[in-house]
């Protein structure tokens, strides 16, 4: 089932002087339960294509459906759009505000029209799910790491239950164990049946966890495809400013030195635990090869 | 809100554009001293005649000056209604309303064409002989540019925020006067939050590269009168003469 559908987006910031076009003629769809990954140099056109997902900005040209339903119309309410879509800006920790971790959480189901006890029901849930110690709740959500600000800041948007869950570089920033928590907690979301749409700059990360990988570039949609094809053309990537995942990298230079075959059995998996299977039956292949020789 | 434009610079290579910030600041406070002495019909035409002149010669775009008086317009029109009550009347009203339009393209034009270092510069220059009696005038400088730059980021962290407290589900169009009011809360605390953050970090990254203010700094484009500055402060200074001279006359 198509849940979100961009059709010939073009946009552009600045007066008719200064116009300089960010995102120009894109179209795409996104199914229900895909994990897509977003990424492109800076500049790229990607934050704004996300806003443009959760309706903050409204594109110049063509239209953003969301189950089929233009999202710049005019009957369509702030409320409807928050059910369908959770937006967490990069560095989300900046929009918190309440006195405490709890209340702040609460602010959105709030909005959305959720009573107190409703509110506080579904806050208490996802920040046990955040794995915030409930001795925090009532503290201020400014005293907390800058870590737990961010799983605060996120778990406010986790808490108005969007059906599709949009991203911009949620792990950045954030130390190893950190970004890993963070990134497995969006695997289940994705696992349990939600759309959940990232944007990043790990592209070890999008290698672990999306299913596909969109690359904008100048406001282009590049590539649109499983990981596994858009990494293997590093050099397309590295064109544009953007690195390959460290196994990528790996296997490119197996090939080169003819221990790893360019065309694998399992269709080039990309993330490192398959490369590491390659290697070893590789491997164990030539030491057949010296033991019959 | 990028389209508001208190404060921003606007490139151009013109005469205004070259002529020295104290110059300007000193044109600037001899226009609005005459546009507030009590003066007749004509003389106003003259005033208008001379602020478009000036921006005239600024190469500014006459779209950039307009979207900025639409802006305030309702609010001096609010201002002079007022005048309508007292005594004056009708006619003070109207006076009122060509002062305040006067004032804001006047000292728009003078922000527009001036950066905002050159600005503080320029007021800094000026205050100068409030050293002596013990005024901080290194000190209120730096505030004074420090001011000027922050302007258009805290613009920017605005809109950020303001667009993530939607994306939680606050609608700003709607609700009555005071629920809207109640909405600038989750605005307000992140941005004085951020700011308080970037104030020291700003006050770090100064003392990690060791600086101290005071009279010692030397600048690294100090400002240099040029032949035009000097035709230019005569200009100015015949000008605020014959005013003085037309109210005395009067």
């Amino acid at each position: 089932m198509i849940q979100i559908e961009v059709q010939n987006v073009s946009f552009a910031y600045g007066s008719a002087a200064t116009r300089k076009n960010v995102l120009s003629n894109i179209s795409l769809s996104v199914q229900k339960g895909e994990f897509v990954a977003i990424v492109g140099p800076t500049g790229s056109g990607k934050s704004t294509l996300l806003q443009m997902f959760a309706g903050i900005l409204a594109p110049d040209q063509g239209k953003i459906l969301l189950d089929s339903k233009n999202i710049n119309e005019k009957n369509v309410s702030r409320k409807w759009l928050c059910h369908k879509i959770g937006l967490a800006f990069q560095y989300p920790e900046r929009q918190l505000f309440e006195e405490t971790v709890i209340r702040d959480v609460m602010f959105g189901p709030k909005n959305l029209g959720y009573n107190d006890a409703e509110a506080e029901e579904r806050a208490r849930l996802v920040l046990k799910q955040m794995r915030i110690t409930e001795r925090c709740f009532y503290s201020s959500p400014f005293r907390l790491s800058g870590g737990e600000q961010r799983k605060v800041a996120l778990a406010g948007i986790l808490a108005m239950e969007p059906e599709i869950l949009v991203l911009d570089e949620p792990a950045a920033g954030l130390d190893p164990a950190a970004k890993q928590g963070l990134m497995e907690l969006l695997k289940e979301r994705n696992e349990a049946g939600q759309t959940v749409i990232f944007v990043s700059h790990d592209m070890d990360e999008v290698a672990t966890y999306a299913k596909r990988v969109i690359v904008l570039h100048e406001g282009r949609i590049l590539q649109d495809d499983v990981p596994e094809v858009v990494f293997a053309n590093h050099y397309s990537l590295e064109k544009i400013g953007l690195s390959v995942p460290f196994s990528a990298r790996l296997r490119h230079h197996l090939c080169e030195m003819d221990i790893l075959s360019t065309v694998a059995e399992n269709g080039l998996k990309c993330d490192i635990m398959s490369v590491k299977e390659e290697v070893v039956t590789a491997f164990c292949r030539r030491e057949a090869g010296h033991e019959t020789n | 809100m990028k389209q508001i434009r208190i404060g921003q610079y606007y490139p151009a290579e013109s005469l205004i554009h070259k002529l020295d910030p104290r110059v300007k600041l000193l044109a600037l406070i001899l226009y609005l001293v005459l546009l507030f002495l009590q003066m007749d019909v004509a003389f106003y035409g003259l005033m208008t005649c001379s602020v478009i002149l000036v921006w005239g010669l600024s190469d500014i775009p006459a779209s950039l000056m307009s979207k900025t008086l639409r802006k305030v317009i309702p609010l001096l029109i609010f201002t002079s209604l007022f005048v309508l009550l007292t005594e004056d009347g009708l006619v003070g009203s109207m006076q009122l309303f060509v002062r305040l339009v006067l004032t804001v393209i006047s000292s728009t034009s003078l922000v527009l064409t001036t950066t905002p270092n050159d600005l503080a510069d320029g007021i800094a220059k000026a205050l100068r002989p409030l050293n002596k009696i013990g005024v901080p005038v290194a000190e209120l400088s730096l505030i004074l540019s420090i001011v000027f730059r922050f302007i258009p980021i805290f613009m920017e962290e605005l809109d950020k925020i303001r667009k993530a407290q939607m994306a939680r589900g606050v609608d700003f169009g709607e609700g009555n006067l005071i629920e809207k009011a109640q909405k600038l809360v989750p605005i307000l605390v992140p941005l004085f939050v951020s700011s308080i953050r970037r104030a020291n970090e700003l006050a770090t990254a100064m003392e990690a590269r060791c600086y101290q203010g005071g009279e010692k700094r030397t600048k690294m484009k100090p400002l240099q009168y040029q032949y035009r500055d000097y035709v230019a402060y005569a200009i100015i200074l015949c000008y605020f003469i014959f005013g003085i001279i037309v109210k005395i006359g009067a």
